[in-house]
């Protein structure tokens, strides 16, 4: 693509996600340009003078670097796991700020000379039942070696094992989103806002199951979407380690337990309830009683500590690696975190 | 005869905050940067000026068009410094004598390109040579940018602290 090309589209990706109409951004620019400009630029017909390029930057709140990044990254269909609400333009939204996310992970990752290659582990698998899905997080549990003992840092051990996490500011109807980029690297989005933990880490491993599962191609959309669930449990909570925490049959478990599995284990107190019906470990009626019970707050902050905390940071200690190895300058480092050159800097000194 | 100076971004951060830029107008040095690499700047108190025969303040160049493709054609090679940075070394390149920066893949970068590089400690030497601020405020102004900026920027400069400064700092002692 020439300049022209990748700044219209730039441009154009950047009005939209401010959710700006092109007369809407001729008004905020104080009609610098006519609409008919605006749409030559984001067509690629007509490249803007310099200052009109550094005064739509500015209003669009994007740095230069920005509009003049080759496209590198394609992502399948933004299929949002999310509830109904979000619509085809937050949606393409989205996936324009995801993208440019992982277009930036990768470049880092280039100038890093490393290679993102990815095996799938459990790529022989086909998925037809729940039994399936416990076999499948079974055998990952013990390729990734995490134990019986639940998972630590589930985020972390995704980064390890080759997945890359994303973390974006969105609205409550985005929960995650996971695609294999330019068809071969997987990535998995999580919302960091207005989230707890517990729910981060089912939702990093939900997505897990999306990337890493083949499914039967007779299950319907809705039953994957309970098996990936189902797996994500199974991760956090392997069958066994349940029986041994919570016996193989129970008539009643309280509040007090379930924070004290919630906080050993990092996995809602929803979740934990959901996996004891799972396991037939309680009746339908202790299983409805409970989730009503816990529904009374959906961030759960009647249960447990809640003192538990997973952060994506990978991408943050190749940036450090990056610049502290003077791979990269530090406006590149503070482009490629989003960074103002101030914040960046501000950082780098606070975390020493 | 003045001479064009181009300086990046930081330098320019780094000498505002040591209180530095407005001590380069009594030296034959015109100090330039781009309006891409300044135009979104956090630092309104630094003395620009936009018109190319005007004094008093660094010359903040609008890059044309065509100049912007060719940047854009150099950024797509050296990508491990940023767009914007490359708009600093394209007008240090083309119209400048030499950079002040101390950024590391900076130097690397504009040396490779034949551009000679200047670090704050030149910068501090003329100021000083010239009587502009004395050899010991020259040495205080080179530790505070030490402490008060990346320390990483120092890394590669560490080693050579001028023999002037030394000697200046010597007295001192």
């Amino acid at each position: 693509m020439s300049m022209k090309e990748i700044y219209g589209q730039r441009l154009l990706n950047a009005r939209k996600q401010a959710g700006l109409s092109q007369d809407q951004l001729v008004a905020l620019i104080g009609g610098k340009v006519k609409k008919t400009s605006i749409a030559k630029y984001e067509r690629g017909e007509m490249m803007p003078e310099t200052g009109v390029v550094e005064t739509l930057a500015e209003s669009l709140n994007q740095s230069i670097d920005y509009f003049f990044r080759p496209f590198t990254v394609e992502i399948s269909s933004v299929e949002f796991r999310a509830k109904s609400s979000l619509g085809s333009k937050r949606a393409e939204n989205l996936k324009s700020i995801i993208v440019s996310k992982i277009e930036k992970y990768l470049e880092l990752e280039k100038l890093l000379s490393m290679n993102p290659d990815f095996e799938n582990p459990l790529d022989d698998i086909v998925i037809h039942e729940a039994g399936d899905v416990e076999n499948a997080a079974a055998r990952l549990c013990t390729l990734w070696n995490t134990g019986s003992k639940g998972m630590g840092n589930v985020i972390g051990m995704l980064e390890d094992n080759g997945i890359k996490v994303i973390e974006i500011e969105a609205d409550d109807d985005f929960d995650g989103y996971s695609a294999y980029a330019n068809g071969e690297i997987p990535v998995i989005v999580l919302r960091y806002n207005r989230n707890t933990t517990e729910r981060k880490r089912l939702t990093a491993l939900h997505e897990t199951a999306h990337l890493l599962l083949g499914f039967d191609k007779n299950i319907a959309d809705a039953e994957k979407e309970r098996l990936c669930h189902r797996f994500a449990g199974a991760m956090l909570m392997p069958a066994a380690t349940l029986y041994r925490e919570l016996g193989q049959l129970r008539s009643l478990i309280t509040h007090r337990e379930l924070g004290l599995l919630k906080d050993k284990y990092g996995i809602s107190a929803k979740a934990i309830v959901v996996r004891a019906y799972q396991l037939n470990i309680i009746s339908k009626y202790l299983y409805i009683k409970l989730l009503s019970e816990i529904n009374t707050d959906k961030y759960e902050k009647h249960i447990g500590s809640n003192n538990s905390y997973e952060k994506s940071i990978r991408f943050e200690m190749l940036l450090s690696r990056a610049l502290s190895e003077g791979l990269i300058s530090h406006g590149k480092a503070a482009e490629l975190a989003g960074l103002s050159i101030d914040e960046l800097l501000n950082n780098l000194t606070t975390n020493d | 005869m003045i001479s064009n100076v181009a300086i990046d971004l930081f330098a320019v951060r780094d000498l505002n905050r040591v209180g530095l830029l407005t001590s380069f107008e009594g030296l034959n040095v015109r100090l330039c940067t781009t309006s891409t690499a300044f135009g979104r700047s956090m630092y309104p108190s630094v003395p620009v000026t936009v018109m190319p025969d005007e004094e008093g303040g660094i010359y903040i160049m609008t890059l044309s068009t065509d100049e912007l493709e060719e940047v854009f054609e150099m950024s797509m090679t050296y990508r491990e410094i940023s767009f914007t940075e490359c708009t600093v070394l394209y007008m240090a390149a083309k119209y400048c004598q030499a950079i002040i920066t101390a950024e590391p893949r900076m130097c690397k970068m504009a040396a490779a390109l034949g551009i000679i590089v200047h670090d704050y400690k030149w910068f501090l030497e003329q100021i000083a040579g010239s009587g502009i601020i004395s050899m010991t405020t020259a040495w205080d102004k080179l530790h505070e940018l030490k402490t008060k900026v990346d320390p990483s920027l120092f890394r590669d400069s560490n080693t050579g602290i001028s023999f002037r400064l030394q000697s200046a700092a010597e007295v001192r002692i």
